[in-house]
């Protein structure tokens, strides 16, 4: 107990820090996450990634993840191996079982002490790290560490840029899948695949409902919970109909256009006057394991679980198209990696020859076995993932058919959160469609004039 | 039950012997009750022996069909239970001993120690065992980081040793000892110290187990501050360890792993309650009856 108060006491530093803590704690009760309270390094047209010149790496880096996909035990593998090459320590720290919670544990860092080097950065959170200046532009670590950019998918790797540069790179990448009870669609007479369309799904559904005394199942179709970010598969029926929360590249919000309204509208009477389909309680893949659910969509880092649980033979198939748009329909989602900015220059070198070497051809494979989660890199033998895990032809054909997601889910801080609300009134409590998704567009602009507008402009 | 309330007014019958007149249905509330706390208890101990297909399934499966500890086996893959175990030891041990000395001497000195202000400082206690400790949280956290307390035994266990519900219950006991008790040792010549350890001490040993295992229970089963103070494996508590076995994606093949380290958590503290109960249940009816 070598507890000595007064020795580094609350300076005046630390109380302004701690008052901006607050703030963020504030916020966290509010929307559920942490919203942007600084702006760091100002704006892109003044950003410069560091220059690693005569930088040597250091020996010793943090990492800091929610193991996704139960990945601790193959992160340590491939760090183990790192370490055994290059003499670079890498330690794994679990900080969180979830991106919010991560997120938020390296908000309290920031204030407090105690920054890792490399954390781990989903589809919602990494722009926000950008707004406050705590992630660095990657250009030049990419390039000191070797790094070739044009051998990511492309999809995966673009969805980290902005204002011309890279703020993070792919690692933990999937995409939704249709996921099918094969045993189910037997029994129902229908034909092995998944549905091309919703409008043929539509046709499906009430089939399935009305074999359900003999499958077990309670519904044909459950939607996503709002623990799992309702919003993030939910685009793709936007999508489909030529809507989207927000128009291509830009933060102009259409989420109150009559496009979108009719979808959600369409979810809504499938729930209650079609009694077909249900927003799931906890987890969409539980009650599809469990059987209670003939089909439903979720993502690929969840097949590995999926196929160890259910007793049944599983189907997957693409995300079905629109009335206007079959493809790309598919959005992607997942986590990539991104470098600290509070970090020295020599352990964020490290870092990013860790990087280089945890998504290179072969580990992004070992990975993706072990995970369920798609190789990020082009140049890859698949062969050895289609082996370990069946499932996972389909996502790697669908890839070609993904498209990146609207800015108003990924960019503005707290907006998923706010859509994850406004769905579940719309599935739980039917509320009215057109009412609340013209509040959410209030919010969600809300947002966006508070948050991103004075930082981007 | 009922029966036999309504007959007693009718048919007076002596207090010993309604007491020994035992009434099947009197077990029912008892066993209701036990079973709410059991029963979720004991789905988890069965839970984890389980395989993932038959935690998550529209049966009711009571009885797993190959019980096996491979849940166990790959929680313990996961997580490096020994060390988690070791860390929750050494909180959970130095926390609770240094929180019971602290109530009972400060408890001493509210009651037998004359000095001024004594009851606005006992106001103060109470004022503290009403703020909430998540409020403190956030204070707490920027405070001990900036002693360097992150990821410390210091940092998790010091910002917790303030226990005014201890100091308060044992006070509250203290009280109701008769003052010719310590009047005695005094005139034999006790200083403060001999009749704390040889006088208070001994007589208020229920009262202090109670105390003692409802600051151990609480100790570790703390998550919060541990989850907030530790970011480095190396030295998070079990409840914290127990994160790690959660996924972000959602797998439900972890759930008998999860409840397997949920097992591992529960076990001391069972084992804990099991040493200390008698004293507690012994404290119940000391002095019951003069």
């Amino acid at each position: 107990m070598t507890f000595r108060p007064g020795v580094r006491g609350l300076d005046r530093r630390a109380f302004l820090g701690l008052t901006g803590a607050v703030g963020v704690g504030a916020a966290v009760t509010a929307c559920g996450g942490p919203i942007v309270t600084k702006n760091g390094s100002g704006t892109s047209s003044t950003i410069k990634p560091p220059d690693f010149s005569g930088v040597k790496p250091a020996s010793k880096i943090t990492f800091w993840t929610d193991n996704p996909g139960s990945s601790q035990q193959v992160t340590q593998q491939i760090i183990d191996k790192f370490t055994a090459q290059t003499k670079i320590q890498v330690e794994l720290v679990t900080a969180g079982s979830n991106y919010d919670q991560i997120a938020q544990k390296f908000q309290t860092a920031r204030v407090g002490g105690g920054v890792p080097d490399l954390i781990v950065l989903s589809d919602v959170w990494w722009f926000r790290y950008y707004l406050q200046g705590s992630i660095i532009p990657l250009d030049t670590a990419l390039t000191a560490a070797g790094i070739d950019p044009d051998d990511y998918v492309p999809t995966f790797f673009n969805d980290y840029r902005y204002g011309g540069h890279q703020w993070a790179v792919p690692w933990a990448r999937s995409t939704p899948l249709f996921y099918y009870n094969k045993n189910h669609w037997r029994t129902a007479g229908l034909p092995d695949r998944a549905p091309m369309t919703w409008e043929e799904f539509s046709e499906w559904a009430p089939r399935l409902q009305s074999v359900t005394g003999r499958t077990g199942a309670q519904h044909a179709f459950e939607y996503t919970s709002s623990v799992n970010t309702p919003a993030w598969v939910d685009q793709s029926m936007l999508w489909g109909e030529g809507a989207a929360l927000s128009a291509a590249d830009s933060f102009k919000l259409t989420i109150d256009a009559p496009e979108v309204v009719s979808v959600f509208q369409r979810i809504q009477d499938n729930i209650r006057v079609h009694k077909w389909a249900i927003m799931a309680g906890s987890n969409e893949a539980n009650d599809f394991s469990a059987g209670a659910a003939s089909a439903t969509w979720g993502s690929t880092g969840s097949s590995v679980g999926i196929q160890k649980t259910a007793t049944f033979e599983i189907g997957v198939g693409f995300l079905p198209g629109g009335s206007k748009v079959r493809q790309p329909v598919c959005p992607t989602g997942g986590a990539g990696l991104g470098i600290a900015a509070q970090s020295s220059p020599a352990k964020q070198l490290a870092a990013a020859k860790f990087i280089a070497y945890l998504t290179n051809a072969e580990n992004t494979v070992t990975f993706g076995e072990a995970t369920g989660y798609l190789p990020v890199r082009t140049k890859v033998d698949t062969a050895a993932l289609r082996k370990a895990n069946p499932l996972v032809g389909t996502p790697l054909e669908q890839l070609a058919r993904t498209r990146s997601q609207d800015w108003a889910r990924v960019f503005i801080p707290g907006a998923d959160t706010a859509m994850t609300q406004s769905i579940t009134q719309i599935c739980n409590s039917g509320a009215d469609v057109h009412k609340t998704l013209t509040q959410l567009q209030e919010t969600v602009q809300g947002l966006y004039t508070r948050q991103v507008e004075p930082k981007i402009s | 039950m009922t029966a036999s309330i309504l007959q007693s007014p009718a048919r007076p019958v002596s207090r010993r012997r309604r007491l020994n007149r035992s009434s099947p249905a009197g077990y029912v509330p008892l066993i209701l009750s036990a079973a709410v706390i059991v029963i979720p208890l004991l789905w988890m101990a069965i839970g984890s022996l389980k395989t993932s297909d038959e935690v998550v399934t529209q049966r009711l499966v009571l009885v797993p069909s190959h019980p096996s500890f491979a849940a166990y086996q790959t929680a313990s893959e996961l997580v490096d239970f020994p060390r988690l175990f070791l860390n929750s030891f050494i909180v959970t041990f130095v926390g609770s001993l240094v929180k019971i000395v602290l109530a009972i001497t400060s408890a001493y000195g509210l009651v037998f120690v004359r000095f001024p202000f004594k009851r606005i400082i006992f106001l103060g206690i109470l004022v503290a065992l009403m703020v909430p400790s998540q409020a403190a949280l956030l204070p707490n956290y920027t405070f001990i980081a900036s002693l360097g307390g992150v990821n410390t035994y210091w940092g998790i266990i010091l910002p917790g040793l303030g226990t005014a519900f201890g100091t308060f219950l044992l006070r509250q006991h203290f009280l109701t000892l008769p003052p010719e008790l310590l009047e005695a040792a005094e005139v034999d010549g006790a200083g403060h110290f001999t009749r704390l350890t040889r006088i208070v001490v001994p007589v208020s040993r229920p009262t202090i187990a109670t105390v003692a295992l409802v600051t151990i229970v609480t100790e570790w089963n703390d998550y919060i501050w541990p989850l907030v103070i530790t970011n480095s494996q190396q030295m998070m508590t079990l409840p914290v360890g127990l994160t790690l076995l959660h996924n972000t994606e959602s797998d439900p093949s972890l759930y008998p792993v999860m409840m397997a380290g949920a097992v591992l958590v529960v076990l001391p503290v069972l084992i804990v309650f099991a040493v200390l109960q008698r004293q507690i249940v012994a404290g119940l009816t000391q002095g019951a009856v003069k």
